[in-house]
This record gives C-alpha cells, structure tokens and sequence, in this order.
C-alpha cells in the first residue's frame, strides 16, 4: 500500500502511473489539513471471492491509536484476468481534506468488512516555529 | 547404495546458478505539505462517502434529513408557522 499525490489511470491499456509517493508531510501550521493524498492499496482476492461486494474503510489513526477520521467505500471483487488465478485489483482512495490536530507518528489503517488488512505509517513533522532543531539552537 | 551427484551450482548458464548484481537506487520522497486549518473547512457538508470520526459533534451540529437546513429545525417550525397565518390571513 502506498501515498500518493497523484494517480492516473489508462483506461485503454489499464495502465497506472503513481507519481510522487509520500510517507511523511510537513505542515505549515497545526491543527491542519492536507487538500488531497491518494491512498493505493494493492489487493488480492481468491478466486471464490470474485464478484462479492467488500467495504472497505480507510482510518487514520494518531500514535496513541485514536481515530481522526475515516472513510469508506464498497468495492466489487474482479474477475481475474486467466481463469484459476487470483484476482488482483488496486482501488484508489483520493482522501480529501484530511485532517491533523498534532505532530508525530500517524497511520492509515486499512480494513476490508472489518478486519484490519495492512497500515501505512505516515510521519507529521512538528510545526517549522516548533522545530525541535531550532529550539536546540 | 550409489552415491547421488548433486546439481551442479557453479555452471552460469545452467538453472539455478546464475545471479545478477543489479544496483538499487534509494529514494527519498518529497514531503507533502498541511496547510492551515480554517473554520470554513471544518464548516463544510459531509462529502460523500466520508464517514466522520470524533470531531463529529464540532464540525456537524445537525443531523437526519434537515442537515442540508442552514438553521435549526426549531426556526423551520417557526417559519412554516408564519407562513400558514399569513396564508390565513389572506385568504
């Protein structure tokens, strides 16, 4: 599972560009908010799951576990591309406006009807006037 | 009981042998940037498919299906009000 700022997709050739993959964001000020991060996770699914319907949600979550804010959508389960494979799917989540009260190390959590799949760590830096090197100095 | 011979490991050219050094290039991303919060953004309707967390009861003091009303549900019965005794009184 990756960040990015952005994705796009080829229609045509099914082809998907993710372009400029982040893991941490500095703010210009806190409480703040990033405009848009797109969330790509890549999944797989057995075959015997092929046109189920899954929820997926997406949390973000601050070092102490609290939830900030989290999103949701269904997804249908695709059909593999050769018959016997499992199949794999990449659903892109563009997350506007999200969220950040403070600094330090936060997680998007992603889970599919339920159950926690995978988490991405995302770092906040403190505030440029709170830097804790220029306090040092 | 004759010995079994291994396959050989140090033929290049055969399965199993051959690796190739590739060099792996690091990235650091560029971090992305949280802008300032302001009141118009945490003032804004719910965009579909959020779903919101605890900041519910700051950011979205109405609820059920007079969210989209711009004012209580006390002043909509109010209002209905007037405007049925102004009906009244024209008729």
């Amino acid at each position: 599972m990756v960040a990015a700022r952005e994705v796009s997709l080829d229609e045509s050739t099914n082809d998907v560009d993710i372009l400029g993959v982040i893991t941490e964001a500095v703010p210009q000020n806190l409480p703040g908010y990033l405009p848009l991060i797109n969330l790509i996770p890549f999944c797989e699914a057995d075959v015997t799951e092929v046109g189920q319907e899954k929820l997926i949600e997406v949390s973000l979550v601050n070092a102490d576990g609290e939830l900030q804010i989290r999103w949701y959508d269904t997804y249908v389960v695709p059909s593999p591309r050769c018959p016997g494979e499992r199949s794999f799917f990449v659903p892109v989540f563009p997350l506007r406006n999200v969220p950040f009260v403070a600094a330090g190390n936060h997680a998007f959590s992603v889970a599919v009807n339920g159950d926690h799949k995978n988490s991405l760590p995302f770092y906040v830096h403190p505030p440029a006037e709170t830097d804790e090197i220029k306090q040092g100095e | 009981m004759p010995e079994r011979q291994t396959r050989q490991t140090e033929d290049q050219a055969g399965l199993g042998g051959k690796r190739v050094h590739v060099n792996a290039a690091t990235l650091v991303g560029r971090p992305a940037v949280i802008l300032a919060a302001t009141e118009k953004l945490f003032a804004e309707p719910t965009k579909k498919g959020a779903v919101e967390g605890p900041r519910d009861e700051v950011v979205r003091p109405l609820r059920g299906r007079f969210a989209h009303v711009p004012y209580s549900s006390e002043d909509l019965i109010r209002e209905k009000r007037e405007e049925a005794e102004l009906e009244d009184r024209s008729s």
